[in-house]
């Protein structure tokens, strides 16, 4: 109980610098939506992928996913994170390691192609219930899961062709973009970023899922 | 006001920026519309952030608040000019996806060369990209 006051004492200080930056963004634009000229295409077996995805959201939190979380303490947010985090990627038939964390809010998660491992930190979510970003801090979570996963899906589809009927010429570009040279950091330039084939791809697939899911 | 590939080449490879970035960066910047070319002139020459203020940020307000790097500050205010809600979406993420190009870059382009396909695009080392002016 007292490790728990302490890890919530530290991670608030973390999230009070992240969400001093989330506000200057927040409060001059509010909730943005992804534009539909954005949006990479989706095929049928994505379709069908992003429809259970939101079946298991619905199964793992029910309903209100920002009203469950409310209501949990960091411990039990932590399990319910990981579960479904382990669940989607046993839906999507990756063989890959999953894990949940909670460190600097900098990195709400990544897959580390190398390793085959998805790692998610949830640092967001160990805020208390009433903050006013609560319901941004817990669709950013599930949207940096599901985004991280459709990557590790990316991956397997490069690896063994057919996977998820994925057809040969978005394969192929997915695959170029993950060769030397060709992926660009959103830190280097975030426009070029959000235009390559395996980023526009998983930040659309996210948003096709979080767009339905149920959050104040 | 103007700034060379050689001039651009030499800051950003100093801060250790890799050379495909740098040329990345270069067209990016050369396909942007008058203004925002001359803030990264200006910026690029004098060290001063536009006034601008687009979509109720400025350069400055992203590099010193939200922690972006100067170009990318500039090229995130050019794109709020023109596609304002897409730069707003992203913006708004905290996107950490580690590089797949450093990781598994070579096997993949290994596994494309074994069915036939071009790994990538030859770098056009001598391609001429001119100078940028304001």
């Amino acid at each position: 109980m007292v490790s728990e006051w302490i890890v919530g004492v530290a991670v608030s200080a973390i999230i009070g610098v992240a969400a001093a930056i989330i506000d200057a963004l927040r409060e001059r634009w509010g909730p943005q939506k992804l534009p539909q000229a954005s949006c990479a295409q989706m095929s049928e077996t994505d379709q069908a992928q992003i429809e259970a995805t939101r079946e298991l959201i619905r199964k793992c939190f029910g309903e209100d996913v920002v009203e469950r979380l409310q209501k949990a303490s960091n411990k039990e947010r932590i399990d319910l994170m990981a579960r479904f985090a382990e669940e989607l990627a046993r839906q999507y038939e990756l063989d890959i390691e999953v894990d949940v964390t909670v460190s600097k809010v900098e990195e709400c998660g990544a897959y580390n192609w190398k390793e085959r491992k998805a790692v998610f930190n949830i640092a967001l979510l160990m805020v208390d219930g009433k903050n006013e970003h609560f319901d941004y801090c817990v669709r950013e979570t599930l949207d940096t899961i599901v985004h991280e996963l459709r990557h590790a899906v990316q991956h397997r589809a490069v690896e063994q062709p057919g996977f998820w009927n994925v057809e040969e010429s978005r394969r192929l570009a997915w695959a170029k973009n993950m060769t030397p040279g060709n992926y660009i950091s959103p830190k280097a330039n975030i426009r070029a970023y959000a235009a390559q084939p395996i980023e526009k791809d998983a930040v659309t697939f996210a948003a096709m899922v979080m767009g339905e899911v149920k959050a104040k | 006001m103007k700034i060379t590939f050689r001039e651009f080449h030499q800051a950003l490879a100093q801060d250790g920026c890799p050379e495909e970035e740098i040329r990345r960066l270069y067209k990016a910047v050369k396909a942007m519309d008058k203004e925002s070319r001359g803030w990264v002139v200006r910026w690029f020459c004098t060290g001063e952030y536009p006034e601008r203020e687009v979509e109720k940020v400025t350069a400055e307000h992203l590099v010193n608040v939200c922690g972006y790097r100067p170009i990318n500050a500039l090229i995130l205010l050019d794109w709020l000019k023109t596609e304002p809600e897409a730069a707003k979406y992203f913006a708004m993420k905290i996107p950490v996806t580690l590089s797949p190009s450093e990781a598994i870059g070579p096997e993949v382009a290994r596994l494309l060369e074994r069915e036939g396909h071009e790994a990538w695009d030859a770098p056009e080392e001598h391609e001429d990209l001119g100078d940028i002016s304001e």
